[in-house]
């Protein structure tokens, strides 16, 4: 069952030193945080350790003693370096936590700015939920990494060091006695990784095929239920869901293994503590005090050890996350503009297709060996069945994809050699569906880009826009629905045509909506087109009989080839396919205008 | 487990109302496993808390000058009381998180089989990605409930219990301070929480906010970059960045706090100890060895309450996740067989259509009041233009979608009555838009067998189909593996192997939904031949854009926006000269265009 396997998936290494290095670097910016916090949290670390220190000298120089104020004194020493021990801890994780933050802010920001740069095919490979949880959950991820994970192991290992060190320094006897268990606990954790790491695997790979499974089956739910398939699907899910459970009971054997193993193994060190150093008590050598201590040291010792396998988990998904996340910013687009691209200030407009041919993918050619010229300022209407190769135009002119041979002029100079922005800045677009924003209305006018307010307010007038954005509730605030579900199909049209005019483009690119709309939005927007193209270059994919005849010329296109060229007049009186074309589809087009005029 | 019957389905809904009902369910339902799983954690909790009273005898011995005879005594009870706890705690995970994961595993079963029983509107508004997510992530949350949530809650109950009795008997003042505790960490606890809480909410809102703003920018991609505006998103992102990490500061500040004061109170705890056991000591009311021991219970009690934050957090994730699992639970399948079903011993094909109207919610009717018979045994076309309802018509005969307005009849028995097995088992159906699994192509064919079928048989109705004509899209036959969603093949490799399904299937109704739409005109000429002897008997309902493929039938029923508006053969139809004769002249100049 090889074969429900996701790409997101793969199996992923624990540890990666490469991958950790590249995260490091993250860090780098951050470096005055990050040392600040690191001497924070040895401090913090250090600190803890004066506690069971206080209670020794507490029991054999105060309590044993008898001496009462001594003992509230060193109390109130306690309590003071209670109090910093707050203060310094609160600090450290509030310093980490921040770095963290700005790690993913950073990452965020590199991975969406890395998104916006992607050429266009590289979105129809991959789906925008998947994209997406590269900048929100897999970065999220990373955060816990730098602000508990790592750190915190190293605060324990601050910890355990210091340990060692004091309890040396008291007696060294009892010292080693109590760490006769710790070669135990070193071998009972190397088990355990081992373990737990080949079991990470096991399940890792079962949840990716429970994964696959029901994206597939979810997607095919319809064929699974037109051919009554349910119950033997369901037995297949059954089959996986069931080995993916078996993977995680046979996992949390050796964490329950594991963990009270360290147990017992503190156990040990706790009654070795008792009954070594109870006999050197006896015999004077060891004060109660250094007993009592032990016995807390002890138990320190042994309890970071617990969360060895919650940092591991943390470890583990975090590189896979790390992963993810490089291997997209590791993609380049395929399109880029040149070292020192022409910026064009104003374009004149011109356009030449020169044998051009282009496929999407393989060679499988949508447009081949295509050449016409539109000069500047001139109307071209293109027009065609579907797969024609229409839209592709559009597409090479935009450099939304790389054609495969030929040239394409724009102004006497290849496409290739402009800078894409200052190309694209040149340009307009009203595509068939149009694409609402969430914002208001002059935000989806200006996409976002300052604009002044009377530049929208006129160019809305100029593409008829203005009646139905002034009738709206707040006018040009008011908020857009997402994909716009508060406008008519018409008033879309309307909108998108002022967005394609608010920055001055030399050449206009247009795809016709082919929705029908109510007869006064279709004479606004008949109306708005013809005025569009007027002072700049228009290619407009055309579905409307009026912007074919408004045209200078007409190109006919089919599987990606032009069949014939010309004016209206020309064409029909050709007789060719165009004058069969417009028999079919536009004739009844032109009598029904007719008709409304007469009614009118 | 199967949920194909109503009454548990209704159990089912029951059972989801709300989580304490979920978990009483499941006590139910393992009584041995939580039963086991809570004597363990008790007699853990027991085992570990007499160590200390062998802390305090061994003290007390060694404050008496015993002997060290006397130690070995306790540090072997010691080490054997660890031994018997050890083993309830490996009992505890072991019961705890086996139980956890067989609830996990039912709970995707459930799911699944759940899905299993929707229609096709639900998954239109419920992308695959989301209920993906809700079947793993979300039963992940809900089974942490049952697994780390109930032993936290166990141990925390259990272990402050125990150990505050066994510290009363060693010394009640003491025991008196150490209950300061209580009131300490949960004031802190709810306190902290209810702003965390509240701050994380906004942090959420934040992150919602972020998502929006990415998920929009990347469908909207092909304007941004048309328009060059790029750079304005990214600046508007950054905003966005900036305050999502400015409201997740604003949470930290609190949420950091919880475990320094956690540290902070007991360690004041442990001072008022510290003062006031060793004055009890100092005037011999209590031993050294009580007071040690009073020291270690503190350690005992503290962490596990410390830990009811997070084993909190876990609980309430857990709600929020069934909240999201029982949306889909509550969705009630729209297509059912009825209670009581009729039978048909034997379907012979005859159907009709009576007023059917068809629509979906918010939207417009998509079938307006269509009425027409099949004969059995007979062919019929339907055609129309794009989006004119054709596909919505041919999906209603199996009930992909329900039917609710107007009637459809197969051998005079309503389709709404009739068991929804046996319907669909006598209809096959070649969709428009092809699914393939990701198995080799022998599985995928056979998934319409409706008993065993020889490999033979196979191989037949693949020529049928004219599968392999083109050898190298199937280099190991029958068994080539066919990747995901049949990425590898070509769209008319897709819908020839959709054919061969459906014609394994064998059924008196075959329905075709332009199921040739991809293949290039000769090679359907080839398999409309193939077929013509196969489906002699059959009743087949075909749609096409290409009316050149159904230029033959005997009946041409022509929809336009929803209704019919002409039908009859190819030459009337041509000669009335309607929207039939136009579509087909029209096809006819693109295919001249094309050999041209």
């Amino acid at each position: 069952m090889n074969q429900y396997y996701h790409e997101e998936e793969k199996l992923d290494k624990a540890y990666d030193s490469r991958l950790m290095k590249r995260l490091l670097k993250y860090l780098k910016p951050y470096k005055k945080y990050v040392i600040s916090a690191f001497l924070l949290l040895a401090i913090a670390s250090l600190l803890k350790l004066a506690g069971p220190y206080l209670v020794k000298i507490a029991i054999d120089r105060y309590i044993m003693a008898k001496d009462y104020e001594g003992l509230v004194r060193i109390s109130g020493i306690f309590f003071g370096l209670l109090l910093l021990q707050f203060v310094v801890r609160y600090a450290q994780t509030y310093m980490m936590q921040l770095t963290g933050q700005m790690v993913n802010y950073d990452l965020r920001m590199q991975i969406f700015s890395h998104l916006q740069r992607q050429n266009l095919s590289f979105f129809n490979k991959n789906p925008v939920g998947r994209l997406l949880t590269r900048v929100t959950s897999d970065v999220q991820v990373l955060n816990e990494l730098f602000s508990s994970g790592v750190v915190a192991v190293f605060g324990d290992f601050v910890t355990l060091i210091g340990i060692v060190i004091v309890m040396f320094s008291v007696d060294w006897k009892l010292s080693l006695v109590t760490f006769i268990s710790v070669p135990f606990l070193v071998l009972a954790t190397i088990l355990f990784r081992k373990r737990v790491r080949d079991s990470y695997r096991k399940i890792r790979l079962r949840i990716a095929r429970v994964n696959a499974f029901l994206q597939e089956h979810i997607s095919g739910m319809k064929i699974i239920q037109l051919f009554a398939q349910e119950r033997k699907v369901f037995n297949k899910f059954d089959s996986i869901n069931a080995s993916l459970k078996d993977a995680h009971i046979k996992s949390v054997f050796y964490y329950a293994v594991f963990f009270p193993v360290v147990e017992l193994i503190g156990a040990v060190s706790l009654a070795l503590i008792i009954f070594y150093g109870g006999s050197q008590l006896l015999k004077g050598a060891v004060t109660f005090g250094v007993l009592v201590a032990f016995i807390q040291y002890a138990e320190m010792f042994y309890s970071p050890i617990r969360d060895l396998a919650e940092k591991y988990n943390i470890l583990q998904s975090a590189m896979a996350s790390s992963e993810r996340i490089f291997k997209l910013l590791d993609r380049e687009p395929e399109i880029v503009s040149p070292k020192d691209g022409v910026k064009p200030e104003k374009l004149k407009g011109e356009i030449e297709f020169k044998n051009v041919w282009f496929a999407y993918e393989d060679e499988n050619y949508v447009l081949k060996n295509l050449n016409f010229k539109v000069n500047p300022g001139e109307t071209i209407a293109l027009v065609g069945a579907t797969g024609a190769g229409k839209t592709s135009i559009i597409n090479l002119l935009f450099r939304f994809y790389e054609f495969q041979k030929g040239n394409i002029y724009i102004d006497g100079i290849d496409i290739r050699n402009y800078d894409i922005q200052a190309l694209r800045r040149q340009m307009g677009l009203v595509l068939q569906d149009v694409f609402i924003f969430s914002g208001d209305v002059t935000d989806n006018i200006g996409l976002g880009e300052e604009i002044d307010d009377d530049e929208v307010i006129s160019v809305s007038r100029y593409v008829n826009a203005e009646k139905f954005i002034k009738k709206m509730e707040n006018g040009y605030k008011s908020r857009l629905q997402e994909s716009g579900s508060n406008l008519s199909e018409g008033q879309k049209q309307l909108l998108s045509f002022a967005r394609a005019l608010a920055f001055k483009p030399r050449i206009l690119m247009l795809d016709e909506a082919t929705s029908s709309v109510d007869t006064e939005t279709e004479q606004l927007i008949q109306e708005a087109m013809h005025k569009m193209s007027e002072g700049r270059s228009c290619l407009i994919i055309a579905h409307r009989l009026s912007t074919i005849r408004n045209a200078d010329r007409i190109i006919v296109m089919h599987h990606g080839e032009i069949r014939e060229e010309g004016t209206h007049a020309q064409l029909l009186k050709k007789q060719g396919i165009y004058y069969r074309l417009y028999q079919l589809q536009y004739k009844d087009e032109e009598t029904e205008v007719a008709g409304n005029q007469i009614n009118k | 487990m199967s949920s194909y019957n109503v009454n548990e389905m209704k159990s089912n809904s029951h059972r989801h109302k709300d989580i304490t009902r979920l978990i009483l369910y499941y006590f139910k339902k393992h009584p041995l496993f939580f039963g086991c799983g809570f004597f363990s954690i008790i007699a853990s909790s027991v085992f570990s808390v007499i160590i200390p009273l062998m802390l305090r005898d061994a003290i007390n011995v060694l404050e008496q000058s015993g002997k060290a005879s006397q130690l070995l005594n306790y540090a072997l009870m010691i080490v054997g009381l660890a031994v018997a706890s050890g083993i309830f705690k490996f009992l505890t995970m072991e019961l705890f998180v086996v139980v956890s994961r067989k609830i996990e595993y039912d709970l995707r079963n459930e799911f699944f089989s759940h899905l299993e029983s929707l229609d096709q509107q639900f998954y239109q508004n419920n992308p695959a990605g989301d209920l993906v997510s809700r079947a793993t992530n979300d039963i992940e949350a809900i089974r942490e409930i049952f697994g780390p949530g109930l032993v936290g809650i166990g141990a925390a109950l259990f272990m402050s219990a125990f150990s505050l009795i066994l510290m009363y008997r060693v010394d009640p003042v003491l025991t008196g301070y150490s209950l300061l505790l209580f009131p300490l960490l949960s004031l802190t606890i709810f306190l902290l929480g209810k702003q965390v809480q509240k701050r994380s909410h906004i942090v959420q809102r934040q992150l919602g906010n972020l998502s929006a703003f990415v998920r929009e920018s990347l469908s909207g991609i092909r304007v941004i970059q048309a328009f060059a505006k790029e750079n304005v998103r990214i600046q508007r992102f950054d905003r966005l960045n900036k305050q999502f990490i400015d409201s997740f500061m604003r949470m930290a500040r609190i949420w950091e706090l919880l475990i320094p004061t956690v540290f902070l109170i007991s360690g004041i705890v442990l001072i008022i100890i510290l003062i006031e056991g060793g004055r009890r000591v100092i005037d011999g009311v209590i031993t050294l060895g009580a007071f040690v021991a009073i020291i270690y219970y503190l350690r005992l009690v503290i962490w596990p309450l410390a830990g009811l934050g997070w084993v909190i957090g876990t609980i309430q994730r857990g709600i929020a996740s069934h909240k999201r699992l029982r949306e889909i639970l509550s969705y009630q399948p729209t297509v059912v067989s009825p209670g009581k079903a009729d039978e048909l011993s034997g379907i012979r094909g005859k159907l009709e259509f009576r007023n059917l109207d068809f629509g979906f919610e918010s939207e417009g009717k998509i079938l307006k009041d269509i009425s027409f018979k099949v004969k059995p045994g007979s062919k019929i076309a339907i055609v129309g233009p794009t989006g004119c309802g054709k596909s919505t018509l041919l999906s209603l005969i199996p009930r992909i979608h329900p039917v609710s307005f107007g009637k459809i009849f197969i051998d005079n028995v309503d389709i709404n009555s009739l068991d929804l097995a046996q319907l669909r088992a006598s209809i096959a159906f070649i969709p428009q838009e092809t699914f393939l699994f990701s198995e080799s192509l022998y599985e995928n064919i056979v998934l319409g067998a409706q008993s065993d079928v020889t490999q033979e048989r196979v191989r037949e109705i693949a020529k049928v189909a004219e599968l392999f004509d083109h050898r190298k899209a199937f280099p190991d036959g029958l068994n080539t593996i066919i990747g995901e969603k049949g990425v590898t093949l070509s769209g008319g490799q897709k819908q020839r192997v959709a054919i061969a399904r459906a014609l394994l299937k064998d059924a008196p109704v075959l329905v075709i939904d332009d199921a040739f739409s991809a293949i290039d005109s000769s090679t359907e000429g080839k398999i409309l031949e193939n077929l013509s002897a196969f489906w002699k008997e059959k009743t087949v309902i075909i749609s096409s854009t290409r009316l050149s493929t159904i230029k033959d039938a005997k009946q041409i029923i022509v929809l336009d926006e929803g209704g019919i508006v002409e039908t009859g053969t190819h030459n009337a139809l041509m000669s009335k000269d309607g929207l039939y004769a136009k579509m087909y002249k029209k096809q006819l100049l693109e295919r001249e265009l094309e050999k041209s």
